[in-house]
């Protein structure tokens, strides 16, 4: 192997600002890349993202996961622009969970954003490290070279040097420090901003494509678990294993141990088989009298009764701007709702998995996993392992939605497996999937609002109940909207283990704020549009508020444009209507207007239009898909989705009585890009929140009914 | 225990196994073919969908038994390499996010047009509409059959 270094890899990540500067909190990175890293030799790696072979091979290394928000294909667009060379010529490696690659929790819709400065940085040291190799090969200024397309030209003379006959020059230079390193104009970008072919997707359509359900070991045994249906029950001492082992293909049969600490993982009776239809067959079979402890009579009834009882007693006060109950008192009309939200699953169509190799002081797992170092060092210390002893490999992942932030799946395999000679595969049915979530909280909102004598909305008193704490921002939609505004927030904690749901509280709050509104202008006779054109014009949230900084600017640019872009002002049908909503999270300004007509009482959704402001855009095509997807998840929960509870068992199982939107269902989705330099913003789960109110707003406008208990329309 | 045969992507396979099996596990455990997804097991969602002599069919509500002496092709197979009309729209189209139900997908989509080589959208939603997508890329579904429709 090549003498690639002169200074260790921590010093050159100090120095390219990646270990301290920028998003990229708690970078702590090996001091070096050695052999076990599988680079071949003569290999230039200046860092753990990208390496180049003698070839002119190009390797980059994706370190977060892609779920189908096209990661895998964005993050190496970014390293590619700086280090000039054409995608194409980029072979990707999804990274192991390891703590070399910095922040690696795929969650929060931050890859770009926490990426976009290490992928450009590592880039441009590699492209400044390659010409001054060229430099050095023809004796020559490095300020007269430049790079392109895998290529280092000289300006004043015809030659020019391919990346692969540099590499063994380049890896003998010192690793320049940030600021010899220039980062590439944006006005001369060649690959950020253009919208790309995801590069999954030949493998996608030709079924090449792995995800964690299709790794396969030799030896490998499969494995189904029955899991107590009450969360928190314990599976019984003894039991009779002889239903599953008579099905043909069963192995084994024994009781798992779950985790009744802050994570949760159930108690369950494994089957071991010699394929998944014999082990999922066999954990079916099972009869067990489950210990179901104290929430066996757990309802959802009960828990929106209770809801009920308790918002009209004090919650803990949130937000408190003027005076709320003197404005209430004062105004020239009052209004009082109540919504209430439901409990979601993610049923992502990949149902929960994981692939698991334990033998002596080894543990390797496949899994398709939003957070690998997590599940790395969470069935460490469940082994009793260091954390090297274990390598956690991220495959595709078929559908994550936050669902697979939470190691309960390796834990649970990890348990199997310390139980089996050899590879294992533990697969969850689609009804312990859906049955054994973590779920969207449920929350009940009670608001009370005042609107002054010319209809313009002067006071807001909204109580949040939800299951779930840390549910409102305080700086969030309408702070600073209102003169006079008190939140109060009351927890009401209860048995569902609560998990990150695609857009967390966003899929809650903005539903609530942004229907209620609407309800406020109607009362005092003001379009939904001009109203939010007026709020956010005359009072607007401060500039620079919050972390990251809030931009009014920016927010009411983006509602201009919708109301614009929709052709807001256009006359409406009978029996047609229209909604907007809009927020601001992941560091992205967003707002939509939905179409709809109602049709045998149900609504059909014709159209949305959709305008987004998330600073640069690396890839066009996949922000459009995003929100194509974004919009009919966002729906497919607020029309008919729904977790209830009976018994302390989750009633719904499958796709049947936890439905999604078809094809023939879809609304032609128009999203505008209003095209920026500011610092790239999140994508994935921005658009959630303008969908939820955008539909409830435009229903209300068909029928004059406003719903307010979600699902809508179930 | 019984014997099946059956012809998978144009090669004979024979299987011993029991009867029951749905054609899905068989595929993806015993065959080496995880190309066909698993996601509801009833029938439901399509991702599993196959070819069952240009029938398009839910492999994980398909008995092996009902395969036996059957044509079965699944998504490796619908090409040798992965340009056939139907793949090569969804590419255009840019159809896929998280890509798991796909396969399912292309294989009804598939079988649509061998059945309508010019659906209208009535067409296309009986053929598609029980075939679910959790990331939503029906628009683009629909695109992609409108497009290699136009192109077959």
């Amino acid at each position: 192997m090549v003498a690639i270094r002169k200074i260790g890899r921590r010093e050159f990540l100090q120095r390219t600002g990646m270990a301290t500067g920028g998003l990229v909190l708690g970078v702590a990175l090996l001091d070096s890349v050695d052999a076990t890293d599988a680079v071949a030799a003569d290999t230039f790696q200046p860092n753990v993202f990208v390496a180049i072979d003698t070839d002119g091979r190009i390797t980059v290394w994706v370190s977060r996961t892609d779920m189908g928000q096209g990661t895998r294909t964005g993050m190496p667009m970014i390293l590619a622009e700086e280090l000039e060379v054409r995608l194409d010529d980029v072979t990707i490696v999804q990274a192991d969970g390891d703590e070399k690659y910095g922040h690696q929790l795929t969650g929060g819709s931050l890859s770009v954003r926490l990426m976009w400065d290490p992928l450009r940085q590592a880039g441009a040291t590699a492209r400044t490290m390659l010409i001054r190799a060229a430099a050095r090969l023809g004796d020559v200024a490095p300020g007269s070279c430049r790079a392109r397309d895998g290529r280092v030209l000289h300006w004043n003379s015809d030659r020019e040097w391919a990346y692969g006959d540099l590499v063994e020059t380049a890896a003998t230079l010192d690793v320049p420090s940030e600021d010899e390193v220039e980062l590439k104009d944006p006005a001369t970008y060649r690959l950020i901003g253009e919208s790309l072919d995801r590069i999954d997707g030949p493998d996608i359509v030709t079924g090449r494509a792995r995800y964690g359900m299709d790794i396969r070991r030799s030896g490998m045994r499969y494995a189904a678990v029955a899991r107590c249906p009450v969360y928190g029950g314990r599976r019984p001492q003894e039991f009779d294993p002889s239903p599953a082992m008579r099905i043909d293909g069963v192995e084994r049969v024994f009781g798992i141990d779950g985790l009744h600490d802050g994570l949760y993982v159930a108690d369950g009776i494994a089957v071991i088989a010699r394929d998944t239809w014999s082990a999922l067959r066999g954990a079916e079979a099972l009869e067990i009298a489950w210990q179901e402890g104290d929430d066996a009579d757990a309802s959802t009834e009960q828990l929106h009764e209770t809801f009920r009882r308790l918002v009209d007693e004090r919650g803990e006060v949130l937000r408190e701007d003027g005076d709320v109950d003197g404005a209430l008192g004062n105004a020239a009309r009052t209004l009082e709702a109540t919504y209430e939200l439901p409990f979601l699953a993610h049923a992502p169509m990949e149902p929960m998995n994981c692939t698991i190799d334990l033998r002596g002081d080894r543990c390797e797992i496949w899994t398709p996993t939003q957070n690998p170092q997590t599940v790395r060092e969470r069935v460490a210390r469940l082994l009793g392992f260091d954390t090297s002893q274990v390598t956690v490999h991220v495959t595709l992942v078929g559908g994550g939605f936050g669902r697979r932030l939470y190691p309960d799946m390796e834990l649970e395999a990890a348990r199997i497996a310390s139980e089996v000679d050899g590879p294992v595969q533990v697969v969850w049915s689609r009804e312990e999937d859906m049955r054994h979530d973590r779920y969207r909280p449920a929350s009940l909102h009670r608001l009370r609002g005042g609107v002054d004598a010319d209809g313009v909305p002067t006071a807001l008193h909204w109580h949040i109940l939800n299951t779930h704490r840390g549910v409102f921002r305080s700086d969030e939609f309408p702070s600073h909207q209102f003169p006079n505004l008190r939140v109060e927030y009351t927890h009401v904690p209860w048995v569902l283990p609560r998990g990150a749901w695609r857009s967390t509280v966003h899929s809650q709050n903005p539903f609530v704020a942004q229907c209620f509104l609407d309800e406020l202008g109607h009362a005092g006779g003001m379009d939904p549009m001009e109203l939010r054109l007026r709020m956010l014009s005359e009072h607007p949230r401060p500039r620079g508020d919050g972390d990251p900084p809030f931009d009014p600017d920016r927010m009411l640019r983006v509602v201009e444009e919708v109301a614009d872009r929709s052709n807001w002002g256009r006359s409406v049908d009978d029996g047609h209507g229209r909604g907007i909503g809009f927020s601001y999270c992941y560091d992205s300004y967003v707002a939509e207007v939905l179409d709809l007509h109602v049709e045998d009482g149900r609504p059909k959704i014709d159209a949305v239009t959709a305008v987004v402001d998330c600073g640069r855009v690396i890839n066009p095509d996949l922000v459009r898909s995003q929100f194509e997807g974004g919009v009919v998840f966002a729906l497919s929960a607020t029309m008919m989705q729904e977790i209830t509870v009976e018994k302390g068992r989750v009633q719904q199982g499958n796709f049947g009585d936890f439905p999604m939107m078809r094809l023939s269902e879809t609304p032609t989705v128009t999203t505008h890009i209003l095209e920026n330099e500011n610092r790239p913003g999140g994508i994935g789960e921005v658009p959630i929140p303008p969908t939820m109110p955008a539909l409830g707003n435009a229903h209300f406008m068909a029928t004059g009914e406003r719903l307010r208990r979600v699902p809508l329309f179930a | 225990m019984a014997r099946f045969e059956f012809e998978v992507n144009g090669e004979r396979r024979t299987l011993d196994t029991s009867g029951d099996m749905p054609l899905l596990w068989a595929l993806r455990d015993h065959l080496d073919l995880p190309g066909t997804r698993f996601s509801c097991g009833q029938g439901i969602c399509g991702s599993c969908t196959v070819l069952l002599d240009d029938t398009a069919v839910r492999s994980c509500v398909t008995p092996l038994s009902d395969a036996d002496g059957s044509r079965v092709t699944t998504i490796e197979g619908l090409s040798p390499d992965g340009t056939h009309r139907v793949q090569s729209a969804w590419l255009a189209e840019q159809v896929p996010q998280c890509g798991y139900c796909q396969p399912g997908q292309i294989m009804a989509a598939v079988a649509l047009l061998q059945q309508d080589p010019d659906p209208d959208d009535d067409a296309i939603h009986a053929a598609m509409d029980d075939v679910l997508c959790r990331c939503g890329t029906y628009e683009r579904i629909h695109r992609a059959i409108r497009r290699a429709a136009k192109e077959g």
